[in-house]
């Protein structure tokens, strides 16, 4: 009789977890599902310290004037984790420009730390939205060191694919004008450097006015970037761009790196969608 | 035929339970068993409740988030539990074993073989993989321990005290060689090129999965610690990944690996626990020996949930051909009959991923496009590996009754 009851009670727990399983599982391969056959992949941008989500308008505004326009989103993180939208993604828009800027834009290792963590909470928020899986990465200042930390620190290659980052006057050892000088973020960065997606591309973009810096950052700080990423990942190319637009503030305005953007970051994900 | 292999694996177990050594590990298995349920049933609150990915927390909406500080607080006191249950053992069989040599003060072996063990074991966090296992590892190395010290306290002929100088000197001579085989050994690596190995197309093969079901029952009752792609979770498999991928972007024409560890092994064949040992859960419920039915009881929860190492400890199943045999059956059987029916269309694979610790007995249903064909499946496996298990459990019992 004793049995009876303990294998009856079992049925209804089994018979209990199942229908609750078997809803867990098909939310799960729904959602699975509409990140597999999306064919979205937007090119994400993240701004420096100081700068808001209109940091890249230009950029953006003359990339679609010289091409296929690509719609705009702008995602600002409140430092409460709440996220504010502006903008939208058209429905037939494959490749789509969204920004990721920050309400506490302040600079600092720490700070860094923290956007990261806000970045990676705005990421799986807009996959959860828009439901895409491969996006290409573009850092200005700053920005390049919020995705160094995000590729060290929480990338899971199961979740997202990124094939590319592109880094514009990314300080990687602050304002520090010596390598011989590392500071704690290089050491740190350089620690971590065996986490960081061995099938991307990195392209790290460098300013310079009068030789020594773009005016902020100094070029052996852009360069220390070769001891996180040379050997670590698929490839790593260091470019610089000089003359008028090279300051640093400047950077997403030069019509150098313009195309560079076009040419290492646009086309190639277009040519994926294709395929 | 069947009564044929069930009267020789009688013979062979009876053969081996009479040893002495063998009443050491079976006494002291038993011994470890009121130790171990309380390890398994904090496990079990751990995998259902309590940890960020617990079942509870994946399939419940609003489930309340265990603060971390508990959950890590019960992790410190699972890790604990396992180190206790292996202590234990150690004290049980290096006990039984030197008593029955004659040998009555057990004090210091059984302190040489407790510090040996968790030095080779323990120290440096190469703490236990899977609760209870390396049972074979741990049993060879306290028999031979226990033996030398036999040969050395008859070699000596002392009536001295237990802890004079040359038996000292045995003690340190133990310790040493486990610190240094503590060195040299590296389980956790053995385990990784395990798990590698399996995740070879090979093994999408209907020969790859013949090996894996007979294999993975002989490592289970011979002792191995077993990876986690045996025992439970075979999603990080390419096969499944690229089944599933393939199935969210076309649907379910032409998975490139419908046959494979997941949607046979894991789907079919870890009912309860490697070997399907859920039906003989079962069984052990209505078995006349009160003391078997108060452990097939005692198991029921764990078992449900696929931990069968109280059947192991209490039974026990360690090298017991009377339990390895009915093993292998089941788990030929359930490859031959899931192969054929995912191979001739009559079901679909398990593709989908369910949610974690989600007892096994649901996978076919849940993670199959076709669930109420995998349930019928499901069942015809679960009812044929009672009956297997049948006349060798009680073949089992009457080696029980032979003994009391």
């Amino acid at each position: 009789m004793k049995n009876r009851i303990i294998l009856t009670l079992s049925l209804i727990l089994m018979v209990v977890l199942g229908i609750y399983g078997q809803h867990w599982v098909s939310q799960t391969s729904t959602h699975q599902s509409k990140i597999q056959n999306s064919r979205m992949t937007p090119v994400i941008f993240v701004p420096g310290s100081s700068a808001t989500v209109n940091r890249f308008d230009n950029l953006l505004s003359t990339i679609n004037a010289s091409g296929p326009a690509h719609s705009i989103l702008k995602v600002k993180v409140n430092q409460n984790g709440e996220l504010l939208y502006s903008g939208k993604i058209n429905a037939n828009d494959r490749q789509p420009f969204i920004v990721i800027g920050f309400q506490n834009n302040e600079d600092g290792y720490s700070n860094i730390k923290k956007q990261t963590e806000w970045l990676t909470s705005a990421l799986y928020a807009l996959q959860d939205r828009y439901h895409f899986r491969t996006f290409s990465a573009v850092g200005h200042s700053n920005g390049g060191l919020i995705w160094t930390n995000f590729f060290e620190k929480y990338f899971d290659s199961d979740v997202f694919s990124i094939p590319t980052l592109m880094t514009l006057g990314t300080p990687f050892n602050f304002s520090e004008t010596s390598l011989q000088r590392r500071t704690e973020m290089l050491k740190d960065f350089i620690q971590s450097s065996n986490k960081l997606p061995s099938n991307l591309e990195m392209y790290s973009i460098a300013g310079t006015e009068d030789y020594t810096d773009d005016g902020i950052v100094p070029i052996q700080s852009v360069t220390a970037g070769k001891y996180i990423y040379q050997k670590k990942v698929k490839s790593y190319t260091q470019i610089t761009v000089t003359g008028d637009n090279a300051q640093h503030s400047n950077l997403p305005d030069n019509p150098e790196v313009m195309k560079l953007i076009q040419t290492n970051i646009i086309a190639p994900l277009s040519r994926r969608d294709a395929h | 035929m069947l009564n044929h292999v069930v009267n020789t694996a009688q013979k062979l177990d009876h053969a081996l339970i009479h040893r002495p050594a063998f009443q050491a590990i079976s006494a002291a298995m038993q011994q470890s068993v009121p130790i171990l349920a309380i390890d398994i049933y904090c496990r079990l609150f751990l995998k259902l409740a309590i940890s960020p990915d617990a079942l509870f927390v994946n399939i419940f909406n609003n489930y309340p988030i265990t603060p971390d500080s508990i959950t890590d607080r019960l992790r410190f006191i699972i890790q604990n539990l396992d180190i206790a249950v292996t202590m234990i053992f150690i004290i049980g069989l290096t006990y039984h074993y030197l008593t029955q040599k004659g040998i009555k003060n057990t004090t210091l072996p059984i302190v040489t073989n407790f510090i040996a063990i968790y030095a080779l074991l323990f120290v440096k966090g190469q703490v236990l993989a899977n609760n209870a296992s390396h049972y074979l590892l741990i049993t060879f190395l306290i028999l031979l321990s226990s033996h030398s010290y036999y040969w050395y306290y008859n070699h000596l002929k002392i009536a001295a005290s237990p802890f004079s100088l040359r038996y000292l000197l045995w003690s340190i001579t133990i310790i040493a060689a486990s610190l240094l085989l503590h060195f040299g050994l590296h389980l956790s690596r053995l385990t990784s090129i395990i798990s590698n190995l399996l995740a070879q197309n090979f093994f999408t093969t209907f020969l790859g999965l013949l090996l894996i079901a007979i294999l993975s029952p002989l490592l289970f009752i011979f002792g191995f610690s077993l990876p986690p792609e045996l025992t439970s979770n075979q999603t990080s498999f390419n096969a499944m990944v690229s089944n599933l991928d393939k199935f969210l972007t076309h649907g379910s024409s032409a998975l490139p690996f419908p046959e494979n560890l997941y949607s046979i092994y894991g789907a079919f064949s870890l009912f309860g626990g490697v070997g399907n040992t859920l039906a003989l859960n079962v069984l052990l419920l209505f078995v006349a020996s009160k003391n078997y039915r108060r452990l097939g009881i005692l198991s029921w929860i764990p078992s449900l949930f696929d931990n069968n190492y109280l059947l192991y400890a209490g039974l026990p199943l360690f090298f017991r051909p009377l339990i390895l045999a009915p093993m292998i059956l089941v788990n030929i059987t359930s490859m031959l009959i899931s192969y054929v029916a995912i191979a001739g269309h009559i079901v679909q694979p398990a593709i989908f991923i369910t949610p974690n610790n989600l007892p096994n007995i649901l996978l076919p249903t849940l993670a199959s496009a076709t669930p109420i064909r995998s349930t019928i499946l499901a069942i015809l496996i679960f009812s044929l590996s009672l009956l297997i298990y049948r006349p060798f459990i009680q073949r089992f019992m009457t080696e029980v009754t032979h003994e009391k």
